[in-house]
């Protein structure tokens, strides 16, 4: 193995892997298999959104060379803008992600703590979705609820959770809440899609690891190794329950204030 | 006499499936679009149009691009419909070949060479 590969190989394992499983060849192996898995799916994701925003601009371009105005509408036109924005984010998030994985392995992924209104910033990134995604969401949230934490880092939590619910369960409704008991505050999203098997269930909490290919449902496989560090620098826990074909409730455990 | 071609588009993302639509309609092309081989071979069966063209990504639901292309070649009159593979995975060029497809698009793509590969094949 050339020692980029092995370098890279090893940035994939954690060190407990390392500690319980020794480090063997099969494992480097695995790793090497996922990270070019993840090459490959990340070139497609980026490539999709700067082919249709290439191909529009020069559209635009060719009839302003042309000399000629646009047979488009104003509804047309309207559309391909609000197109190109969506796009646009679609890559700023990619690329924020992936520098998120980077902060997280150099141990640089700060969190600026502050006591915050939980049940309102669940309320604040459930209005982020679109019509069609809020219509799905049936939200049950205790008021009033305060958490010690970075209010932004917990938000990007809430926020992959509820949109793998929806990416990953077709049309169906899914139930978001937020409750407090004792010191305990859990957020949990369940939904009806097709689940994650047993084996997979490890491994999505990972990073690069889908347990679905890109060619079904677009993603990058980052959200939850993201989320997950999130959740544990708040000494929170986070699980998930599946059956596959009934569909996957996830849970975000916080420790209350009162009691760190 | 009517020389309107026909060109089918594969594609399951709605975005560039309307994108790739549009260009080729405002070329005078006569379009179809499908969102997988599924739907695409379907379309062939029960209207029996024969494209000039095919245009297809090389991931999509239900079925591979394998299984659509052998699909495709047992429909009558559709052994010979050239085909653009339109991808920005890595090996598109050697599953292209593996395809026998008749050429590739390599995403991210710009619009003359977009132009240039479907008018070399199907020149109006
Ligand atoms: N609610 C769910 N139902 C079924 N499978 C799920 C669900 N949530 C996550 N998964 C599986 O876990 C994998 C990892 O999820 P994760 O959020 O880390 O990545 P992603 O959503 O694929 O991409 P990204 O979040 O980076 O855009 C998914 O690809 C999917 O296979
Ligand atoms: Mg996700």
């Amino acid at each position: 193995m050339r020692d980029a590969d092995k370098y890279w190989a090893m940035q994939n394992l954690k060190r407990s892997d390392l500690q319980t499983e020794g480090l063997n060849l099969e494992t480097l192996m695995e790793a090497l298999f996922y990270r070019d898995e993840f090459l490959s799916i990340a070139s497609h994701e980026l490539k999709t959104p700067l082919t249709t925003m290439r191909l529009h601009t020069q559209v635009f371009k060719r009839y302003s060379t042309k000399d000629q105005s646009l047979p488009y509408s104003k509804d047309k036109v309207d559309r391909l803008v609000n197109q190109i924005d969506a796009q646009t984010s679609r890559l700023i998030k990619l690329v924020e992600d992936m520098l998120d994985i980077s902060r997280i392995r150099s141990g640089q992924l700060c969190m600026t703590k502050d006591d915050f209104n939980v049940s309102d910033l669940l309320h604040d990134v459930v209005l982020k979705f679109s019509l069609n995604q809020i219509n799905r969401i049936s939200l049950k949230v205790d008021t009033n609820i305060f958490l010690w934490g970075d209010c932004e880092r917990v938000a990007q939590v809430f926020h992959n959770i509820i949109n793998n619910a929806l990416k990953f369960s077709k049309d169906l409704p899914i139930e978001v809440t937020l409750i407090k008991k004792k010191t305990k505050i859990s957020f949990s999203v369940k939904d009806q899609g097709h689940g994650i098997s047993q084996e997979n269930q490890k491994r999505i909490f990972h990073r690069f690891q889908r347990g679905i290919s890109a060619s079904e449902v677009s993603g990058l496989g980052l959200g939850l190794y993201i989320a997950r560090e999130i959740v544990e620098s708040h000494n929170g826990k986070i699980s998930v329950k599946s059956c596959p074909e009934k569909g996957s409730t996830f849970t975000v455990d916080f420790i209350s204030k009162d009691l760190l | 006499m009517n020389t309107t071609k026909t060109i089918l588009i594969i594609e399951d993302n709605p975005d560039s499936l309307n994108l790739y639509g549009e260009i080729l309609r405002s070329e005078g092309f006569n379009v179809i679009g499908t969102a997988h081989g599924k739907a695409a071979l379907k379309c062939l069966e029960e209207t029996q149009v024969v494209p000039d063209l095919i245009l297809m990504d090389l991931t999509f639901p239900f079925m591979t691009a394998e299984e659509f292309v052998s699909g495709l070649r047992s429909i009558q009159g559709c052994k010979k419909i050239p085909i653009i593979v339109i991808s920005g995975q890595i090996d598109v060029e050697n599953r292209t070949n593996a395809l026998k497809a008749n050429d590739f698009i390599e995403k991210p793509f710009d619009l003359e060479l977009f132009l240039s590969k479907v008018l070399g094949i199907v020149s109006m």
